[in-house]
C-alpha cells in the first residue's frame, strides 16, 4: 500500500526538480550566455509488490530527476556596438581565471580592460592565456578581429584564444556565467579556427514562451502525482474502517 | 482488496512518470481464482459455485510508439515507429525508447547514465564536429518481450534491425494519458470500497450469528 504513496511522493520530488531548473532558466532570461538547463526524467526499479499476486507481476517505485547539464548551442545575437563586446560563433568557450584561482570557461564575452591593462570579463577575470594591452591604450582604440586577434590602432598585440571540450553538456557550472571543466566532460582543448564576432552578444538560450510552456506541463504533472498521493491516503482510510 | 491495492501501485507509478520520455505505462491483468463448488453435506448435492475474489497474475506494458515532440538538443533522439535504441551498460546490453543523449568524455554518444548507444553494428557512436550525429548512425532494434528493467530500460532478446527512423532534437513523450489513468485510479479506488464493504457485510453476519442465534432470554 505504501508502494503507491512513495511512488506518487518521487512524482513531486522530481517535478519540483524540473520546476527549480526551469525557474532558475526564467529568472536567467536576460543573462548574457546563459545555457538553459536540461533535467530528464527516468523511472525507477520494477520490484514484486504484496504476496498473493502472479509472478510476473512488478510494480514500479516512482520517477527520479537526472541533471543532464547545460543546452549548448547557439543562442540569438544581441548588437551593442561596443568593441569589447563578443560572440562566439558555434562551438568554443573563453577560457578565464577566477579571482578564486579556478580556470574556468564562458561565452559570456562583454570584455573590459583593467587597469594593469590585462582583458578581463564582465566580473573580472583575466581571460586566459592573458591578452595585455600597451600602457595608455584605452578600451575604445581595441578592435577585436574575427579570429579572436585584439588590436590597438591596427597593430595586433594579442589573441583571444578559444577552448572547448568533448562534451560540453557535463561542464559545471560555478555561477556567473562560468563553467569548470570535469572528468565527464573531458579537458579543455584549444579550438583550431576560432570565430567571434566583435560588437554582439550571445543573449540567453532560454525560450521564453517554451520555458512557460513547460513550467505549466511540469506543475500539471505535480497535480498529477498529488492526486495519486491522495487517493492512496483515501485507500489506506477505507482499510482502516475495516474494523469499526 | 488486494488486487486493487497492486493495481493502485501501478497506476500511481504511471502518473509519477508522466514526463518521463520514452515511458511505457503498465496495465494490470486482473483474474478469478478458481471457483470452488459448493455442496450439501447432508445429502451431497451441488449448491453452486462460489468465486474467492480476484488477483493481480500478470503486468502487461503498452508498448505502442507515443507522439514525438521537438526539443531544443541536438543529441536528444526519437524512433518514429517501431524498435528500440540499444545501451551497453554493466549488466548487457539493454534497450531503451529514452532519447536524451549526450557525449561522453571519449568522445561517443552515451545515455544519461553514461552507457554506449550502439550503432547498427553494435559499435559506440562517435559524436561528430558540433555536437551532433548522424542519426542513420545510430542502432534501431527490433527486441522480443521487452522487460522494464528501470531508468527507461528494457531487457529483451534482439531480434535484428526494426524499420523504425530516428529524428534528431526530439523525443518520444511518455505514453501514460493522465486523464484514462485518473479514471482507473477513481475505479481502482471504489472497486477497493467495495470490498470494504463486503468484509463488513460478513462480519456484521458472523457477528449475528455469534451473538444472537442460540442466545438465550
Amino acid at each position: 500500500m505504501t508502494q503507491s504513496l512513495d511512488a506518487a511522493a518521487t512524482g513531486l520530488a522530481a517535478s519540483q526538480s524540473r520546476m527549480d531548473a526551469l525557474a532558475d532558466d526564467l529568472a536567467n532570461v536576460n543573462t548574457v550566455g546563459y545555457k538553459p538547463q536540461r533535467v530528464s526524467f527516468h523511472d525507477l526499479l520494477y520490484q514484486k509488490p504484496v504476496d498473493g499476486q502472479g509472478d510476473g507481476v512488478t510494480v514500479g517505485a516512482g520517477v527520479r530527476a537526472v541533471d543532464m547539464g547545460e543546452v549548448p548551442g547557439q543562442a540569438p545575437w544581441q548588437t551593442t556596438g561596443r568593441p569589447l563586446d563578443v560572440a562566439i560563433e558555434g562551438d568554443g568557450y573563453i577560457q578565464v581565471r577566477r579571482a578564486d584561482g579556478l580556470t574556468a570557461l564562458t561565452r559570456a564575452g562583454s570584455l573590459d580592460v583593467d587597469s594593469a591593462g590585462h582583458l578581463v570579463t564582465s566580473n573580472g577575470d583575466v581571460v586566459s592565456p592573458p591578452v595585455t594591452l600597451p600602457r595608455g591604450a584605452t578600451s575604445d582604440q581595441v578592435t577585436i578581429g574575427a579570429d579572436g586577434s585584439v588590436s590597438v590602432d591596427k597593430r595586433v598585440v594579442g589573441r583571444i584564444s578559444l577552448f572547448t571540450v568533448q562534451s560540453p553538456d557535463h561542464l559545471s557550472p560555478v555561477g556567473d556565467d562560468d563553467y569548470v571543466v570535469t572528468a565527464a566532460s573531458g579537458p579543455a582543448r584549444r579550438v583550431a579556427d576560432p570565430r567571434l564576432q566583435a560588437g554582439v552578444l550571445e543573449g540567453s538560450g532560454v525560450d521564453l514562451a517554451e520555458t512557460m510552456s513547460e513550467m505549466t506541463t511540469t506543475q500539471r504533472a505535480y497535480e498529477l502525482a498529488s492526486r495519486a498521493v491522495q487517493t492512496a491516503d483515501q485507500m489506506m482510510q477505507i482499510a482502516n474502517e475495516v474494523k469499526r | 482488496m488486494a488486487a486493487e491495492q497492486v493495481r493502485q501501485d501501478m497506476i500511481a507509478n504511471d502518473l509519477a512518470n508522466t514526463q518521463t520520455a520514452g515511458y511505457k505505462p503498465d496495465r494490470a491483468v486482473q483474474t478469478d481464482f478458481s471457483e470452488v463448488l459448493l455442496s450439501n453435506r447432508q445429502d451431497g448435492s451441488a449448491v453452486g459455485p462460489v468465486g474467492q475474489g480476484p488477483a493481480i497474475t500478470d503486468r502487461y506494458t503498452d508498448l505502442g510508439p507515443e507522439p514525438i515532440h521537438d526539443t531544443d538538443h541536438p543529441l536528444d533522439m526519437a524512433i518514429q515507429g517501431e524498435g528500440y535504441f540499444a545501451v551497453r551498460t554493466p549488466q548487457g546490453v539493454r534497450y531503451t525508447r529514452d532519447g536524451e543523449f549526450t557525449a561522453a568524455a571519449d568522445g561517443t554518444l552515451a545515455d544519461a547514465q553514461g552507457n554506449a548507444v550502439l550503432s547498427p553494428t553494435g559499435q559506440p557512436i562517435r559524436v561528430g564536429a558540433g555536437g551532433v550525429v548522424d542519426p542513420s548512425a545510430v542502432g534501431v532494434f527490433a527486441v522480443d518481450d521487452p522487460v522494464k528493467a528501470g531508468d527507461d530500460l528494457f531487457t529483451g532478446t534482439q531480434r535484428g534491425t526494426a524499420r523504425g527512423v530516428v529524428r534528431t532534437s526530439a523525443l518520444e513523450a511518455s505514453g501514460v494519458d493522465a486523464a484514462k489513468a485518473m479514471v482507473d485510479m477513481i475505479k481502482s479506488l471504489r472497486s477497493y470500497e467495495s470490498g470494504q464493504k463486503v468484509i463488513q457485510t460478513i462480519d456484521t453476519t458472523l457477528g449475528k450469528a455469534a451473538g444472537t442465534v442460540g442466545s438465550i432470554r
